[in-house]
């Protein structure tokens, strides 16, 4: 609903006091293009008199005192007007039209604009007012909570996060198609300014997306930017905000308290665990704790001595330090101007962004962005338009979170101090002991000690992006029904991503001390790694160049309204890529080292040799596309409409056989406006729509390609010559899957539409997915090829409800949207059908007659009430055999199926509140019917890893304890399977079922007013908090379901203002 | 607009022909033929199921439980299940096998000109080398010892010798591969030059090594002490054992002089972290014998640990060397009754093995005490060296009744002579889609 609020009319004051009685007349014109308009009602609220403008649009009435003037046409935003004997004659009225009234959404396809009244598919329409109740610095997060059929999967290792109407792939890219300004985008998603977005139109079924072919199987997403306007004042919109968000809870993750973890290990160290690492190996790291016992035991200290430095340690908690030392609030800015304007042959629109991001990390990012478009009217018939977009940020990588912050193997221990009393980095246990590394080179060697505090000052990764994108139009009206456009968008976006290892960072001095040899006799120091910093480098260009040419069609008469458009157009995606390192960088002087990367060299504590990697690498894909579309609506008496579109692509993925194949992907549909039938007489109900449509769209997967027979994967690492694998063969057959889709809905409008809705069902099949076909490997080198071979069938509703609660001072809106989708495995060979492959959940299973990502476990039998050992179910009783259970003894169809992992249901609720000047957003999500896997305790990854879990404390210990407690008791030495078992075993499979407070925004609105002199046309102060917290979960764990293996994202609190004038 | 469609029509095919991923290529070029040949994970990295079976070594009960299923299977001898999926020993056999038959099948297709000879021989020759050593490998693993008599029963392996995967699987008989055997190696010996560039690709001296060791394995051996003779000639240094330092975590070099072609495995049953060495093997050495230090390491619990590997700290060795090669002529020698020969074999590679200035030369007066002291000096030279399986099997054939043993959690298996698990069980998958005849266990 973008409203214009301010005619502009010029208003003059005069001093011409002397009549009571005048005579008012003027003309009622339409903004713009000034054309008079007739037929127009005006009334005059004080003398209740009604008139009507003549043909020219002229008026003139008697006066007697002060009246207020009115137009409410439904064709022109309501004007209103007092008018007194001193009102200055002619008065010259200008009716702004409507820009979009309610019903007239228009939604665009990136071929064609269509009103959603006209439309048989299923759009989804996002403005900007809607957009803009969140804020942050990219566009797609903010589709998550207000877009009907849409959502972010956060469970699952799927290759998008953003899912349209549930799956249609097993292993095809799952990413809807991104359209920005009527060309898909591969660009980064984050060059988009929020800001610069006009509309988004979410495209859902086979008739709204299958023009786009062989891209359109996931769905696709339409985003419109900003432009200027024929015959339009200079505006100009500036909005501002500072975007604040809070350092996150760490009382979230369920890491095991640190006086546990000191004790478990004084028992491993009591059993002997360490010995072999401490005879053998002595040189890797210990812990702080081990470290103390092994002096004990050498007599250095004493026992007491001992067991006092270790109960301070145990006192001290990791998560403080991370809470104290890494943590931060961040901070992001953003600002925006945009400045547009229009005459009668031209228009423009010029904008700008800045923001600056610093998260909690203190990880940076900066971005710069400058758009311009403009059109020209050339002649009657001929427009030109051009566009130019440059985009340029960078990033810079913080600190380590908790969890990332990790020495060589496994995790710190959780008693472990970042820094001293003083605050002062302390060294940290890392890959190697540091009585070791202190006293090697005898005092010469540099410092190898880990800081993890500073290193990350010492270790940077930084990213510098800039991104250009240019396009350029000509529309040529051939005739009333006829017109043709040309289109040609030309992209390119750099990236230079570097790694800095600083002299003093930890890689580098670790790196050049491990590869010193030292001579004994003279303890001259040889090094193979030149001293210095390390940087790692890469460059990546990737460059698009659109061709379209596209003929439409147009003709509206009273009865028929045809439209049509057919075209062709060409499309490459070039991408390079290359990387290289060097050592003994000097980042001031830009010099650097040489080295053998031939030779093997002996590391100075283990002793063992290898060669000092090169890490080097380039590549370079090309992929083209042609193809062919036509689409075609067509209705009859504004109620019947019927259309179909058709598309044919070719690309050099696909087999020489699918690209020879004429078989175009195409759909049809067809609606019926029930609402405007003169039998249509149902009481409270005003509009009525039913729509039904069919269609095939396409998913390529620019990794699978039919022609590849060797890759060339680098050096051998002793001849040093070239080497390569074979990773396809022929494979001549090998096309694009499908995806077949049944789409049935309707429109309502009930109570004068004070309540509006959509309810649509869908059933769909993803056909000639890509799936695996096992081969003898006695013959080959692989196992299985991969052929357009599995299926899968999805169905679900999309319910979408707009009430008008409250109308009046206090107005009250609600959107309402409901998602239930279900996806089911049709055909789909398993490779292994052990179970222990089917337990991840976030990995693909894809078992037929299963949701593709599904939830398996190993059946719980309990606790073995003598042991507290878990107990499995084998060969149909409960068992300890845990090698069986986790290995060739179960298989899935002997897993429990849990249930999904990916939710079935999905809701957004949205509720606006506007009283005077103020508004209030509420929004409220919630997804349900998905099952995770929850974390406990795993004694091998506690002992090995460090990696302990709060469970710890709970675990069975004594007889009598399987009465309260699931968590098994522990065993010494560990046993990996008993381990495994319990990790993927039923007792932990949880609900994943949440509601969440996902965000409230408050937002101020002023408006000119009539005659005010304030320079803005309307301002608008706005404060946004997001990621408010769970309102209810299912679980009784504390856990959020969607954040299970990560920290939570914190809340954060946008303060801003958007101001135009 | 049609203008523009017609063009497009036309340049389409054109336009779709560019390859995808400038990292892909068609062979087409002896280059693209040799980084096949080159290509570290499959042409170096080797199967370990024949050393893993054999009696070298033993595992602890902890490292016994680490292990995965499948070997733990193939630890203890089990009848079934014992591999599968294509990176199974299996899978890596044939995988090495399809990687030969690409290239043989493509370098027809280059033509051989004057200036391109050399190498497009070495190509054909390391591919040949390739092919043979695998199927003999193969042949080791999964069927039957050589057996002179018998001609036509003993299920061999399949023969694949063409990349074609729509070929089915089919076995052939033993006496089948070992002739194929040794027509791809007496191929590629006439193909390859002397010396290649580095040791992880075959030379001429490889191939007769093998050959050497393929005629030891069918009970040729004549034909074998005629290659091992040539072997020798142009390959014959051996390391001084003096020279080494036994302090190193594993003190022979890679690439040392004595290795003629360098393979290795990695093979996680015989992962040198593992692998602990019976005790009798080790009482078995002298005191002065430098092997005793260099190829052993103690460890806590009474237990010796195993650091001799030719491949250093890179799994371990599984090509072939030049002390091997000796005691194949060694053996050929005393099985003909030269009695001289033999010994003086045995005693120059001995010398380099002892403490400088201790070792007195074997002496014996009797050919059987003399093949005796072959094999005995066979055993403690070639440890953990890919040769044991074969010898057991060879061996036994001739009545030596080696029975070996595995412990397992106090439970004990054997493996008693010429029992038909020395024929390893073929993946149950590849018998499933190939529908080929296993292996009677």
């Amino acid at each position: 609903m973008n409203k214009l609020f301010l005619s502009s009319f010029l208003f003059f004051c005069c001093n011409l006091l002397f009549a009571q009685d005048a005579i008012i007349q003027g003309k009622v014109l339409a903004y713009g293009n000034g054309e008079p308009l007739g037929n127009i009602v005006i009334k005059l609220k004080n003398s209740k008199r009604v008139m009507v403008t003549n043909p020219s649009g002229a008026f003139s009435f008697r006066l007697s005192g002060l009246d207020t003037m009115e137009i409410d046409n439904m064709n022109y935003q309501r004007f209103r007007i007092t008018v007194s004997s001193s009102t200055q004659v002619p008065l010259i009225i200008r009716l702004i039209p409507m820009e979009k009234m309610m019903d007239e959404v228009v939604v665009n396809t990136g071929y064609q604009s269509v009103p959603k009244e006209r439309a048989t598919g299923s759009f989804v329409a996002i403005n900007k007012d809607l957009f803009n109740q969140q804020s942050g610095t990219t566009v797609l997060d903010r589709l998550e909570n207000i877009s009907n059929g849409l959502y972010v999967d956060r469970k699952t290792n799927g290759n998008s996060k953003i899912v349209i109407r549930g799956l249609s792939t097993i292993q095809g890219p799952r990413a809807p198609l991104i359209v920005l300004d009527d060309f898909p985008y591969e660009g980064d998603l984050q060059n988009i300014k929020p800001e610069d977005v006009e509309s988004i139109s979410i495209l859902k079924d086979a008739a709204a997306a299958s023009i786009w072919g062989t891209r359109a199987g996931n769905g696709v997403i339409v985003i419109t930017t900003k432009k200027g306007k024929y015959n339009q004042p200079i505006r100009v919109e500036l909005s501002s905000n500072v975007l604040i968000t809070d350092a996150p809870d760490l009382s979230t993750q369920q890491t095991i308290r640190p006086a546990d973890f000191a004790s478990v290990e004084q028992f491993l160290y009591a059993k002997g665990f360490y010995n072999s690492q401490l005879n053998s190996t002595p040189w890797l790291a210990v812990s702080p704790v081990v470290e103390l016992l092994r002096q004990r035991d050498k007599g250095i200290i004493t026992s007491a001595q001992a067991d006092a430095a270790i109960n301070i340690l145990a006192s001290h908690d990791l998560k403080d330090d991370f809470n104290k030392y890494v943590y931060q609030r961040g901070i992001n800015f953003q600002q925006a101007i945009t400045v547009k304007g229009g005459t009668k042959n031209m228009n423009w629109n010029l904008s700008g962004g800045w923001d600056k991001n610093s998260g909690v990390l203190d990880n940076q990012y900066n971005r710069i962005n400058l758009r311009s478009s403009q059109s020209f009217r050339l002649t009657d018939r001929l427009e030109l338009t051009t566009g130019i977009d440059y985009t340029q940020s960078t990033t810079q990588s913080g600190r380590l979170g908790f969890g990332q912050l990790r020495p060589f193997n496994g995790l710190l221990p959780a008693y472990t101090s970042l820094a001293d009393a003083n605050g002062n980095a302390v060294p940290v246990m890392y890959q190697y002991r540091k009585t070791y590394t202190d006293t090697v080179g005898g005092g010469v060697l540099p410092d190898w000690n880990w800081y993890p505090l500073t290193d990350y000052a010492n270790t940077r990764s930084t990213g510098k992006l800039q991104a250009m994108m240019a396009n350029t139009g000509l529309s040529y009206k051939m005739s009333k029904t006829f017109s043709l456009n040309l289109k040609y968008q030309y992209g390119r976006q750099q990236n230079t991503d570097a790694v800095l290892y600083s002299p003093d960072s930890y890689f580098a001095r670790n790196f050049v001390n491990s590869y010193t040899v030292i001579n004994r006799a003279n303890g001259k120091l040889t090094y193979n790694v030149p001293q210095g910093g390390i940087l790692d480098q890469g460059n990546g260009t990737l460059e698009t160049q659109n061709v379209r040419g596209m003929l439409n069609y147009s003709k509206s008469s009273a009865k028929n309204d045809i439209t049509a458009i057919a075209g062709a157009e060409y499309r490459q995606v070039k991408n390079n890529y290359s990387s290289y390192r060097f050592y003994g960088y000097d980042p001031d002087l830009l010099t650097y080292g040489t080295v053998d990367y031939k030779t093997a060299f002996p590391n100075l504590l283990t002793r063992s040799s290898s060669q000092i990697p090169a890490n080097m690498s380039v590549s370079q894909t090309l992929n083209r596309y042609i193809s062919f579309f036509a689409n075609g609506v067509y209705t009859f008496k504004k109620k019947y409409t019927v259309s179909a579109s058709a598309r044919r692509d070719a690309s050099n993925l696909f087999g020489v056989s699918a690209n020879n194949r004429w078989s175009p992907l195409w759909s049809t549909g067809a609606s019926w406006d029930i609402g405007k039938e003169t039998f249509f007489r149902v009481p409270v109900s005003n509009s009525l729509k039913l729509r039904v449509s069919y269609g095939v769209s396409g998913n390529a997967d620019p990794s699978k390609s039919a022609v590849t027979t060797l890759l060339v994967t680098g050096n051998s690492a002793y001849t040093q010559t070239q080497e390569a694998r074979i990773t396809q063969f022929k494979n001549a057959e090998l096309g694009w899957e499908k995806v077949k889709m049944l789409n049935l809905g309707i429109d309502f409008g009930l109570w004068n539409n004070r309540l509006r809705g959509t309810v649509e069902y869908y059933y769909k099949k993803g056909l000639d997915l890509f799936g695996t076909q096992p081969i003898d490997y006695t013959g080959l080198a692989f196992d299985r090829v991969t052929k357009n071979v599995a299926a899968i069938s999805g169905h679900g509703w999309d319910i979408s409800l707009n009430s008008q609660n409250i109308k009046g001072v206090l107005s009250w809106n609600t959107m309402l949207n409901l998602n239930f989708n279900k996806d089911r495995v049709v055909k789909n060979y398993l490779v292994n059908q052990q179970g222990s492959n089917y337990t991840l959940g976030g990995a693909i299973s894809a078992v037929e007659g299963h949701p593709v990502f599904a939830l398996y476990d190993y059946k719980w039998a309990g606790l073995d009430p003598a042991t507290g050992d878990p107990m499995g179910v084998y060969q149909g009783a409960s068992s300890k055999n845990y090698t069986a259970i986790t290995g060739s003894g179960t298989l899935i169809a002997d897993m429990q199926y849990i249930g999904p992992s990916l939710p079935t249901a999905v809701i957004s609720l949205g509720n606006t509140f506007i009283w005077k000047n103020f508004s209030l957003n509420v929004n409220i999500t919630g997804k349900f019917g998905a099952w995770f896997q929850r974390s406990s305790v795993n004694y091998g990854n506690l002992f090995n890893n460090r990696d302990g879990h709060t469970d710890y404390s709970l675990r069975w210990q004594q007889p009598g304890d399987e009465l309260h407690t699931t968590i098994p008791s522990m065993i010494y030495p560990f046993n990996l399977r008993r381990d495994n078992f319990y990790t993927y075993s039923s007792v932990l499979a949880t609900r994943g079922d949440f509601i969440r407070l996902q965000y409230i925004t408050l937002g101020y609105d002023l408006k000119r007013k009539q005659g005010n002199k304030s320079p803005f046309e309307s301002i608008q102060f706005y404060m946004n908090a997001n990621n408010l917290g769970l309102l209810w979960r299912a679980n009784q764990f504390n856990i959020d379901p969607e954040y299970s293996n990560t920290i939570p994202p914190s809340m954060n609190l946008a303060i801003g203002v958007r101001a135009a004038f | 607009m049609f203008l523009l469609i017609s063009l497009l029509i036309l340049s389409c095919k054109k336009q779709l022909e560019v390859k995808p991923d400038a990292k892909l290529v068609t062979p087409q070029k002896l280059s693209d033929l040799q980084a096949l040949l080159d290509y570290d994970p499959y042409m170096v990295q080797d199967m370990g199921m024949d050393e893993s079976s054999a009696d070298n070594y033993y595992l602890t009960d902890d490292d016994y439980d680490g292990m995965n299923e499948t070997d733990q299977r193939i630890y203890s001898w089990q009848k079934d299940n014992l591999f599968s999926g294509p990176n199974c020993d299996w899978g890596r056999g044939y995988r090495r096998v399809y990687y030969a038959n690409t290239v043989l099948d493509f370098l027809p297709q280059i033509t051989q000109t004057a200036a391109n000879t050399t190498s497009w021989n070495d190509v054909k020759g390391q591919a040949l080398f390739v092919r043979g050593t695998s199927f003999f490998k193969l042949v080791n693993g999964w069927s039957p010892a050589y057996d002179v008599t018998d001609e036509g029963t003993g299920l061999g392996i399949p023969l694949r010798l063409t990349a074609d995967f729509n070929e089915k699987s089919v076995r052939s008989t033993v006496h089948q591969c070992y002739d194929r055997i040794l027509a791809d190696l007496k191929g590629a010996a006439g193909l390859l030059p002397v010396q290649n560039i580095l040791k992880t690709r075959p030379s001429k001296a490889s191939a007769w090594a093998y050959l050497s060791r393929v005629f030891i394995a069918m009970h040729q051996y004549e034909n074998a002490l005629k290659y091992a003779d040539s072997a020798i000639l142009i390959s014959g240094a051996l390391m001084d054992f003096n020279s080494l330092n036994v302090a190193d975590n594993f003190p022979i070099p890679r690439f040392n002089v004595e290795t003629i072609f360098y393979n290795f495995s990695g093979a996680a049953l015989i992962d040198p972290y593992y692998v602990k060495i019976d005790s009798v093997l080790y009482n078995s050495y002298d005191n002065n014998d430098l092997r005793k230090q260099v190829y052993f390491t103690s460890l806590p619990n009474n237990r010796i640990g195993f650091k001799g590997s030719y491949s250093n700290y890179e799994g371990e060795f599984s090509g072939i060397a030049t002390d091997e090669v000796y005691l194949n002529r060694a053996e050929c020698y005393a099985r003909a009754g030269n009695m001289t020969g033999a010994l003086n074999d045995l005693n120059t590679l001995l010398a380099k093995r002892y403490k400088t200035g201790t070792f007195v030369p074997l002496t014996a007066s009797t050919t059987s005490a003399v093949l005796s002291l072959v094999l005995q000096e066979r055993r403690k030279e070639l440890v953990m060296r890919f040769t044991r399986w074969m010898d057991i099997k060879r061996l036994n054939k001739e009545g030596a009744s080696i029975t070996i043993r595995r412990l397992v959690h106090g439970q004990q298996y054997n493996l008693f002579p010429n029992d038909l698990r020395y024929s390893l069980p073929i993946p149950e998958d590849v018998i499933a889609l190939s529908g080929m005849q296993q292996n009677p266990r």
